[in-house]
């Protein structure tokens, strides 16, 4: 402790995490409460987050912290941010191949502490995944329960008929 | 309520969704009640599906403040589809249609030169040398505003040189282009100048002029320079130089605004050509044996030498018929900032003219296609990539074939977007009346017309023999036109994201007039 650029962020089961400022400030929501303490040595707890999907996030962030930059030039803001899309590298595609269980939980985690591009990014590369799939194929790859009755099934893909067409 | 299989929150669903293509959209509705109920309830998700299905990107963000909501833009959205679709086009008729020549002039104007102009709405342009004057009409903006929009323009704006050889202009840029020969016949001046302050440099380019001679000249020197089928794609600007209009001609391409040559190519021969996108053009050299030429205009400048025929000449592409004419046209991009969606540039129709009955509707992803398969890296010794019509056009083109008792114009079909209209007439008939069609080729509008067959007849597709092909397509007929004389069409017909709008000439002895006629949905 006691250095004023580091700062110790505890997962939800205890694993403790000395991180660059500059990296947690990545985090909108870390950000917001790094500014609210002021100084201090306190460490941050992070409840919802678990240490192995905090440890892919901090990995995320120390490999994205030099582009941190650009995010902070003129940003579509408001609604339209949902129309965005993001590039994804050879990094991030690595950085993403691990179980799906951990890759929702990256994303999860990633839209509760408001980082932005690794949101982009993970949403990407789940678009990129569904791209040019069937429906049962997708509720395969997701683990996704057919939730329809037979007859309901049947009329969906009736009035879908028009746009499978592929 | 339904139970969240999909573990992840709602709004990180809907950003996952949002990057999805169209088609995956329609497999997740299939998927399980949680994905079907938030395609079909997220507005955003609803507004990114009905751009497909109209051939629309959004332009809206973030030009317009404060920003029109995000409900807004799909219900104008989807009341645009509907009345596309519906075919009920008003006649617009004299609200917009203009003598050029109201007054009987004491004398006929012999050097009077008129002639179309495109750049991002139809306009007219007229040169009136004696007058030193160039007169500019062009339709309103938008709807309720009240009528033909007029400009003159002295010509006295400009150094007294020789005549001039070409006028542009591009409403959406606020760009207009007027080329002068010099006096010794040597050289072309073309200024780059506001449309609103022609007195002045355009504000955005970097020199006022951009000055050009023909590469090969082997005439006395006497005859005239012209330059023709300007035509502008954002801040690229491309024409034809040629002595007297005939060939030989230099095909050019320049940056309006940083004042540079990008690309010029020499032909022994009349070419035709239009921009592909912001890298590629595409030329139909007028010879015998048709084919289509792609070439590479962009990134170098003027570093490397421009003398090489063969220079970045990338594809070679066999015709099914003779005497092809591609039609130039501007790229309508960028789009007026009142704007919300416009025609999606991917979406975009090449028209080429196989004679006179004949065309072929080529779109934008097919040579985006052949250029991502073939890998094609040019250089400048490097032969283009050559394929015979049956290799790469019958599957991914929709050719379009009229009997021989009906005639139809296509050299002057200016596309939209996804959509091109065609005149069809009688040409034994004595009826001025034309028949007009139009096709989209936008694959989503037609299975879209598949679910939800449009209330106008499809029979156009029987008459123009496109009911076999393989490439989708949607007709719909739009109504008659009757500003043409007896068997005959007006001379142009051009679409623009409300409808279009047919362009004629009347030679009613003098005055001579020239007019339009919108139909707007």
């Amino acid at each position: 402790m006691g250095d004023s650029n580091r700062l110790t962020l505890v997962a939800s089961d205890g694993g403790k995490f000395v991180v660059d400022k500059e990296v947690v400030q990545m985090s909108v929501l870390l950000k917001n409460m790094i500014e609210d303490l002021g100084e201090t040595d306190e460490s941050i707890p992070i409840p919802n987050v678990t240490s192995p999907v905090l440890t892919k996030v901090i990995e995320f962030c120390e490999n994205h912290r030099t582009d941190a930059a650009r995010t902070d030039g003129p940003n579509v803001d408001g609604d339209d941010a949902r129309m965005r899309t993001a590039v994804v590298s050879d990094w991030d595609r690595q950085f993403f191949d691990v179980d799906q269980d951990l890759m929702f939980e990256i994303i999860v985690a990633a839209n509760y502490l408001d980082i932005k591009s690794l949101v982009d990014v993970g949403c990407k590369v789940v678009a990129d995944m569904i791209k040019g799939k069937s429906p049962q194929e997708i509720r395969d790859l997701f683990d996704i329960v057919n939730d329809f009755s037979p007859e309901e099934e049947a009329a969906l893909r009736k009035e879908n008929e028009w746009a499978n067409d592929r | 309520m339904s139970v969240d299989s999909v573990r992840l929150p709602h709004d990180v669903l809907v950003r996952i969704l949002l990057l999805c293509e169209v088609g995956d959209l329609f497999a997740c509705k299939q998927v399980c009640r949680q994905l079907f109920e938030l395609v079909d309830s997220d507005v955003y998700l609803q507004y990114k599906i009905e751009l497909a299905i109209n051939g629309m990107v959004d332009v809206s963000a973030p030009a317009l403040s404060p920003g029109v909501p995000v409900v807004e833009r799909l219900e104008k959205l989807r009341a645009h589809g509907e009345r596309v679709r519906s075919g009920q086009y008003k006649d617009s008729g004299s609200t917009y249609s203009w003598p050029l020549w109201p007054a009987v002039p004491s004398m006929p104007k012999d050097d009077w030169k008129a002639f179309p102009a495109f750049g991002s709405s139809t306009s007219y342009v007229v040169v009136k040398p004696q007058q030193q004057e160039i007169s500019v009409c062009a339709p309103p903006l938008q709807d309720g505003d009240a009528g033909m929009r007029h400009w003159n323009i002295s010509l006295t704006e400009f150094p007294a040189l020789g005549a001039i050889v070409g006028v542009f202009l591009d409403l959406a840029q606020d760009l207009l282009i007027v080329a002068q020969s010099t006096p010794d016949n040597r050289e072309v001046y073309a200024y780059v100048r506001s449309f609103t302050k022609p007195g002045q440099p355009h504000p955005v380019a970097a020199g006022p002029i951009l000055a050009t001679r023909p590469l090969v000249r082997n005439d006395p020197g006497d005859q005239k320079l012209r330059m023709t089928c300007m035509q502008t794609h954002c801040q690229v600007v491309a024409w034809l130089l040629s002595v007297d209009g005939k060939n030989p001609c230099d095909a050019e391409v320049w940056d309006w605004k940083s004042g540079h040559r990008l690309w010029r190519c020499h032909f022994d021969h009349r070419v035709t050509f239009t921009f592909l996108d912001r890298s590629f053009l595409a030329v139909t050299p007028q010879i015998w044996n048709s084919s289509l030429h792609v070439y590479r205009y962009d990134p170098a400048p003027e570093a490397e030498p421009v003398s090489s025929r063969a220079r970045r000449h990338v594809l070679e592409l066999g015709l099914p018929a003779k005497d092809a004419r591609i039609q130039e046209s501007s790229i309508p991009f960028p789009p007026p900032c009142t704007a919300i969606f416009w025609p999606d540039p991917k979406q975009r129709i090449y028209v080429i003219a196989l004679g006179e009955h004949s065309s072929l509707l080529i779109p934008y992803s097919t040579f985006r296609c052949l250029l991502e398969t073939l890998q094609v890296t040019p250089t400048p010794s490097s032969e283009p990539t050559s394929l015979a019509w049956e290799s790469w056009g019958p599957d991914s083109t929709l050719r379009l074939d009229l009997e021989r008792r009906h005639h139809w114009k296509t050299n002057c079909c200016y596309s939209y977007g996804s959509r091109v209209a065609v005149f069809s007439f009688d040409k034994d008939s004595r009826s001025p009346d034309c028949t007009v069609v139009i096709f989209d080729l936008n694959p989503w509008a037609v299975r879209h017309a598949q679910h939800c067959p449009p209330k106008t007849p499809t029979n156009p597709k029987v008459a123009f023999g496109t009911d076999r092909a393989t490439l989708p397509h949607l007709a719909l007929h739009g109504p008659v036109v009757s500003v043409g004389l007896p068997g005959q069409a007006p001379p142009m017909l051009t679409m623009d994201i409300r409808g279009f709008t047919a362009v004629f000439t009347r030679y009613l002895g003098w005055p001579i007039f020239l007019g339009s006629q919108s139909f707007y949905t």
